[in-house]
């Protein structure tokens, strides 16, 4: 897990991002497409959102975008431990 | 206005996800966008508040992965308190003398708070199996039902034994006792009265439980590990975190074989039991 993870995204993804920023960079059609479609974009990378709508920016010279990730939940141990499958107790 | 800096730890554990940690509260995030901070490793150094939530995080996040499409086990009996037992004593029973490995491991690597951590550690532990095998005794069991390895805590055994051969650092070692050590405190006075319930009256076969409960020592146990793993860089209290994860998600997993039922393990456990001892549940 370790190894296929950087920081929680698998890193195949962020290689085939890394592939479609630079056809942008070296394709003007294809950085319009990619900002009219980008989920069929995406998916055509091998790289599907999951998610139904995708907004792709542009930094620019005078403008940089900041993305705030969704809030995740809390975890807790007690609320956790409720959905023990083992039958055994904790000891050491 | 903008928030004053505040203490923040957090962690890569299993499944993609990333436990984030105040000195208050563990969140489980996923990280999606390739600028997420928390894509990357942290580099902040630990206070005891936001490693013991750190670390709470992770082993909640191990217990939730770990118990994804189990099945519950069945209601506690005291046919599988007798097996609960011989989980016990399995999981009590390797620890001294692998702590005291860890612990020449530990100095051999040139780091005398885990050496001596591990030291400590194994001098608390002793003999405790002796109270697993106290409890059978009185429900009527010898001690060679100890032949028989409960899956679960077979596996938990077979992952600390395989921690403490890691170099050049068995960090899972720490992991592992803050884990079972940890989950110990959920075993609070209702959970022991649960447990009551199914002995014979009058019987006191819940020495080992106590010892291992929220009622008992883990309780500083636990607070000593915090304070260890807090005092420690940043690479290796993430490495620790997801060792928990690992640990969380053994223990909470239903076993390969599926729970065997009640009929089954009486028969299981007869070899060992004595004729003038407790009744099966």
């Amino acid at each position: 897990m370790a190894d296929e993870t950087q920081g929680g995204v698998d890193k195949d993804v962020i290689e085939k991002w890394g592939q479609i920023v630079k056809a942008a960079w070296e394709s003007d059609s294809f950085k319009q497409m990619l900002l009219e479609n980008p989920i069929g974009v995406l998916k055509s990378a091998g790289m599907d959102p999951g998610v139904e709508r995708v907004e792709i920016h542009e930094d620019t010279a005078t403008t940089r975008h900041f993305v705030l990730p969704a809030r995740p939940g809390d975890v807790g141990v007690d609320e956790a431990h409720q959905s023990l499958m083992s039958d055994a107790n904790p000891g050491f | 206005m903008i928030p004053a800096p505040a203490p923040l730890e957090w962690a890569a554990v299993g499944e993609g996800a990333v436990v984030v940690a105040t000195p208050t509260r563990s969140w489980l995030h996923h990280p999606t966008n390739l600028s997420d901070p928390f894509r990357f490793s942290m580099t902040c150094p630990g206070t005891t508040a936001t490693t013991e939530r750190l670390l709470d995080g992770a082993i909640a996040a191990g217990l939730r992965a770990g118990a994804r499409g189990g099945t519950p086990a069945p209601p506690l009996t005291l046919t599988r308190w007798v097996g609960r037992l011989v989980s016990y004593y399995h999981l009590t029973h390797s620890t001294p003398g692998l702590l005291v490995e860890t612990a020449r491991r530990f100095t051999a690597a040139g780091r005398p708070a885990l050496a001596a951590w591990a030291t400590e550690k194994a001098h608390e532990e002793h003999a405790h199996d002796r109270l697993a095998l106290r409890d059978l005794d009185e429900l009527g069991y010898d001690a060679g039902i100890t032949a028989v390895r409960p899956p679960t805590a077979g596996a938990m055994v077979d992952w600390f034994r395989a921690a403490t051969e890691v170099e050049p650092l068995p960090l899972g070692v720490v992991a592992y006792a803050h884990t079972v050590e940890r989950l110990a405190l959920t075993q609070d006075a209702a959970a022991i009265a649960a447990v009551r319930a199914v002995l014979p009256p009058g019987s006191r076969a819940i020495r080992c439980l106590r010892v291992h409960s929220a009622l008992g020592s883990d309780v500083s146990h636990v607070r000593d590990n915090v304070l260890l793993v807090s005092s420690l860089p940043a690479t290796e209290r993430a490495a620790i975190a997801l060792a928990c994860w690992q640990v969380a998600a053994l223990f909470s997993a239903t076993p390969d074989e599926g729970h065997q039922n009640d009929a089954a393990l009486a028969a299981l456990f007869r070899p060992w039991r004595r004729s003038h001892g407790g009744q099966d549940g």
